[in-house]
């Protein structure tokens, strides 16, 4: 078997396991968040991976809303109520300007997504997997570690082939000045396959952080003796030696980033509000994400962070049985939603957030139809999402064809996870020619939209604009009367009102529910005194307000 | 190199050491001297007594043992079951100078269970008997029995696999975790040795199994509580798919059904359904690649995890899976063939006689101990007094407790694993046992040293357990007043390997924070005086104390 094959020097990119939430807080007056943005230039973009483990079902992630009704007779003992449904939890619709077969609802519990992607900080990617998906977590889960594809066996990861290749002077002459941190920081005891490295000398590019985190003391005399040099015991002794010198180099360094780094007020999710078994109960990614906003806060030139939610093998009882809205799948979904909310808001409050793309994985989907224990089986194909303000918002592709599974009644691979991550590195991280060469990505088909916008404010502009916006009037300047027009792509209370330009409120135009889509008010001037008017618009994120100009 | 011949001489100290470790929770140097004159053969005899099985964990609170106390629905009390367990389990660990623990170990790090979705300790510790039972037996019988396990049915859902309701979780993992393993990819749904087809048509077989939570009903060969089929009217598996599986060509295109005249209508019996099974087992072991599969994972255990595609290691693994395959899946012969073999036994000191090849495949010392490992290693070579399970239940469960916190921040939750593949240790590639090495464990580890030579203590400060060192070097140094001797000593009993001069002296200097003849010769006026009784032991203590916790907070003491 090739896996087992002699293995070269397994080298550990850059991440490290640290712990540092035992560390006091000690905020730093005067940070520098306006200086680094001023001098930002691709080596301050980062990538936070947040790892799903055990297979995420992605179509009770993503409600597919054309095919509702196949959508409940594949599932019918875990379906999420869809959108248009009278429960009080269903189905969050996202975004009514997409086509129809690329329309989703949101699980109840995403909220928090939906609040990002009404900013134009989304991008979904729809059926995410690779050819001839592998339905063991164990395979599935190195396959995408290795960027490979189902029979590949690499010994390296792509984040490892990444970071080493952009990074020459790693191992040997790491940490330096410039970058005197870890390449890549993992949270959790190991080091993952995705940062083993193809030359580093035994020495990954990945840093596991922890809660603790010190020195381990002088290594110089416990090198073998020359006699031993060439058996497995010296191997091994020299690795323990390895992982020991780069806690070293390490230790000070992230321990003192870490305490000049702050956290903005926002705060992090901690527990599931609604009920859930004690595993499920506690928010294990927000601690996660909340170090990396100090750590980025802090100054770390780490590269590539890598984060991780457990319990998604969700075999039984992945919704409860009197509600599909309940349950362990909801509750992680919540996790995901809320922390990855807070997490975008903090970066924001500390001027970090053009800095960071936060991106979902999974090993597999779940099999299209639900199983008899109100769970699922494994799968394939599953969405991934992306967040931050440099994609380029919105769903990438279809839902998956519920009428077209495959032989084993599962979803169609739609998109290769490996042009996700290539897009990420070569348009957002600004990897070199090298280093793509050597993330082997570059023969894989590029998405079929942009995921990283071109430059970030019009993009989102854009996006944000065609889905909740506040027309001008016309006419204006207006005599008898005006039309105001609005476009909302969520359905909700709507407060439009007319203002005098010392602030006092004039008349009501709208207050009450509305749907989705464009709606014109036809406002009646004839009692208005000439002069300057603001109208103003109040909806959800939709705040804005425009001036009308009155004549006789 | 790698002869599975068996090697015919005495073990001398150094092999014999190598042995214990592997075969043991560790050695004390009593054991080590006992074993260093028999042969491989005589040794492993004496490792492979049949031993007795032990009687279950006591229930602190209720004063009786656990499968007879009441259980409660609630979640503190069951995590203090499971610990209950957890202390009952490292504590035979302990205790044993056999092969049965640790295969007992090797064979959970297999048939992975996590505590937390199981979340009771009487299932568990009717798991882990269950591995005891099989821990030189007949592994085959031992996957059968596995599948009705009362903590598997739970933790992989076997539960709720029923007719028309399919549950593909365990059936999968028997496949490809458990039994005959999953091989390359060589297409969609086509993992070399089964299919996915294969997979449903296994979890069909598997069907109807529900766990017992009152532990009432005993399996009749083993006599430990096991899972049983739903049953309905008139002894009806009602919730057993009883209808025809047809498994893939990897199978012959098999077909595994109930004896016809167990059908009633169109279900059958319990005895159906465990027929069934048989016939699922005898498919699943016919095929030479599941002797392979474990002899493998056998290897990794007890040699070395690395495997190159081609060569000695992989003739000696064919070696020891013909054996274990001719053995209809023995472990004992197979497990004797290992552990006697010259392969097991090449050792690294090559001084005298460098290798005619300059790369080995010596395993000698070259696996990293899981935490497991670096704690009862430690409570074995040193002789550190436990509390007494019985009369001492309290201070017992407090200390293992501590224990097994101690093992979670070195990186191991006991009975918990990340993941149904188990410790990673076992299975990641490319690392492997280098999967329990980070900057945040090996900091763990290391200040593992300072606890236990400190002693663990309860919050009220009492003392549970610690290293005795000075009576340590006292009953076993040959000449404790002499430093060099000390460090010496315990470097060649601690290491499984040799170590540089300069090693020797860095701790010498750890140990009296100088080296010079001043020095020494005040180690040996010191040692005198405590010995002589003029003083008492508050000056050699502290400085032995230290040396211990330097000595296993080192790299070189992580291996095994």
């Amino acid at each position: 078997m090739r896996r087992r094959g002699f293995l070269k020097k397994v080298p550990i990119a850059a991440s490290a396991p640290v712990l540092l939430n035992n560390i006091p807080v000690n905020v730093m007056a005067g940070n520098s968040h306006l200086k680094r943005l001023a001098m930002m230039n691709d080596t301050d973009k980062v990538i936070v991976l947040i790892q799903l483990h055990g297979g995420n079902d992605g179509l009770n992630t993503l409600i597919p809303i054309a095919q509702y009704d196949e959508y409940v007779s594949l599932r019918p003992n875990i379906a999420i109520p869809s959108i248009s449904s009278k429960a009080n939890r269903r189905a969050i619709a996202l975004d009514n300007r997409l086509d129809e077969m690329q329309q989703v609802g949101l699980h109840p519990d995403m909220t928090g997504v939906k609040d990002l992607y009404d900013q134009g900080k989304v991008s979904i990617i729809q059926s995410v997997g690779y050819e001839n998906l592998n339905q063991s977590h164990f395979r599935s889960r190195d396959i995408w570690y290795m960027g490979g594809g189902y029979d590949d066996y690499l010994d390296s990861g792509w984040a490892g082939r990444y970071l080493e290749t952009e990074y020459p002077a790693f191992p040997d002459n790491l940490p330096s000045a410039e970058m005197p941190d870890p390449l890549a920081l993992e949270f959790g005891n190991n080091v993952n396959l995705i940062f083993h490295t193809e030359f580093g000398d035994g020495i990954p590019a990945g840093f596991p952080i922890g809660e603790d985190f010190a020195a381990l003391g002088a290594i110089e005399t416990a090198f073998p003796p020359d006699n031993l040099n060439d058996t497995h015991y010296a191997r091994e002794l020299r690795y323990i030696l390895d992982i020991q010198e780069q806690a070293n180099q390490y230790a000070d360094r992230l321990g003192q980033v870490y305490e000049n780094g702050i956290n903005s007020g926002t705060t992090y999710p901690e527990r599931y509000p609604l009920i859930a078994s004690g595993r499920f109960s506690r928010n294990g990614l927000a601690g996660q994400l909340k170090t990396v906003a100090r750590l980025l806060s802090g100054g770390v030139k780490t590269r590539i962070f890598l984060t991780k939610i457990f319990g998604f093998d969700t075999h039984a009882d992945q919704v409860t049985a009197n509600d599909s809205t309940m349950g362990p799948h909801s509750a992680l979904l919540y996790h995901i939603s809320s922390a990855v909310k807070a997490f975008q808001d903090d970066l924001a409050a500390l001027g970090l957030e053009d800095r960071v793309l936060t991106m979902t994985f999974s090993e597999f989907g779940r099999r299209a139809a639900s199983n008899g224990s109100y769970g699922t089986d494994h799968g394939t194909a599953a969405p991934m999402l992306v967040f931050g303000k440099g994609i380029n918002p919105g769903v990438v592709g279809d839902s998956p064809d519920l009428n077209d599974l495959t032989r084993g009644a599962n979803l169609r691979v739609g998109v290769d996870y490996r042009s996700v991550f290539k897009e990420a590195l070569r348009d957002w991280m600004g990897a070199s020619d090298a280093a793509m060469q050597a993330t082997l990505f570059n023969d894989l088909p590029d998405l079929p939209q942009p995921l990283i916008g071109g430059r970030i404010t019009s993009t989102e502009n854009t996006f944000i604009e065609d889905r909740f916006r506040l027309n001008n009037a016309y006419p204006n300047p207006a005599q008898d009367q005006t039309t105001i027009s609005y476009y909302i792509n969520n359905s909700g209370h709507v407060r439009l009102a007319l203002y005098n330009t010392m602030g006092k409120k004039i008349r009501d135009l709208v207050n009450e529910n509305k749907n989705f889509g464009e709606h014109r008010v036809q406002v009646d001037l004839s009692s208005v005194p000439a002069g300057s008017y603001i109208y103003k618009i109040e909806t959800g994120q939709l705040k804005v307000a425009k001036k009308l100009m009155v004549v006789n | 190199m790698a002869s599975l011949l068996p090697l015919n001489e005495p073990l001398g100290k150094k092999r014999a050491a190598h042995l214990l470790r592997r075969a043991t929770f560790g050695p004390s140097l009593q054991l080590i001297n006992q074993f260093q004159n028999l042969t491989p053969a005589q040794a492993v005899a004496q490792l492979t007594v049949p031993v007795t099985m032990p009687m279950p964990p006591i229930d602190r609170e209720a004063g009786i043992d656990i499968v007879q106390s009441v259980r409660a629905n609630n979640r503190a009390i069951n995590i203090q079951r499971v610990n209950f367990f957890r202390s009952w389990w490292m504590e035979r660990m302990r205790f044993d100078n056999t092969l049965v623990e640790r295969m007992t170990y090797f064979l959970h790090t297999h048939f992975t269970t996590r505590r937390e979705v199981v979340n009771d300790g009487v299932a568990l510790y009717f798991q882990n008997q269950l591995f005891r039972y099989y821990a030189l037996g007949n592994f085959k019988d031992l996957t059968g029995k596995i599948s009705l396990d009362n903590a598997m049915l739970i933790f992989l859902d076997g539960r709720l696999n029923e007719v028309g309701f399919p549950n593909e979780n365990y059936g999968r993992e028997l496949l490809e975790l458990y039994s005959i393993g999953k091989g390359d990819q060589i297409g969609s749904d086509d993992y070399t040795y089964y299919t996915e087809q294969d997979v449903q048509e296994a979890a069909r077989v598997l069907s109807g199994y529900k766990n017992d939570p009152d532990f009432a009903y005993p399996d009749p060969d083993t006599g430990l509580a096991i899972g049983r089929q739903s049953l309905g009217n008139g002894d009806v598996a009602n919730r057993h798919d009883a209808q025809p599986k047809t498994f893939s060509d990897k199978f012959g295109g098999r077909v595994i059904a109930p004896p016809p005249e167990t059908m009633v209508g169109d279900r059958t019996t319990e005895a159906g359904a465990l027929d069934e099974l048989e016939q699922l087992k005898d498919m699943i072991f016919n095929e030479p690649a599941t002797a392979k599969f474990i002899c493998t994972r056998l290897y990794r255990f007890f040699c070395f995890y690395e495997i190159p595609e081609t060569g000695p290691v992989q003739d000696y693994i064919e070696g020891l899976t013909e054996t274990f395959y001719t053995n209809n899946y023995e472990l004992l012969p197979v497990l004797t063939q290992l552990l006697t073999s010259q392969h097991f036994y090449e050792l690294s000191d090559r001084l005298d006689q460098p290798p005619a090849d300059a790369e080995t495949d010596d395993p000698l010392g070259a696996i990293i101990k899981s935490p497991l490992e670096v704690v009862i290693h430690t409570l074995r070579a040193f002789d550190v007094a436990m509390p007494d399970e019985g009369s001492q239940m309290n201070k017992f469960y407090d200390t293992y407790i501590q224990l097994i916190k101690d093992l979670d921040g070195q990186g191991m939750d006991l009975y918990n694993p990340i993941e149904v593949a188990g410790y990673p240790a076992y299975h990641q590639f490319p690392g492997f046992n280098r999967n329990w090495i980070s900057a945040v464990t090996l900091l763990n580890r290391y200040s593992f040293g300072a606890a236990i030579t400190d002693g663990l203590r309860t919050a009220d400060d009492d003392l549970l357990a610690k290293i005795d060192a000075v009576q340590f070097v006292d009953d076993h140094i040959s000449d404790p007043a002499d430093a060099r001797v000390v460090v010496n000593e315990l470097i060649d009993f601690m290491f499984p390997e040799e170590v540089r001069d300069e090693r020797r002296q860095f701790f010498l200097i750890q140990f009296l924070q100088d080296d010079d003849q001043g020095i020494l010769d005040g180690w040996t006026q010191d040692w005198n005086n405590y010995k002589s009784g003029a003083d008492d032991d508050t000056t050699v203590r502290p400085l032995l104390e230290n040396l211990f916790a330097v000595l296993i907070a080192s790299p070189e003491y992580q291996l095994f």
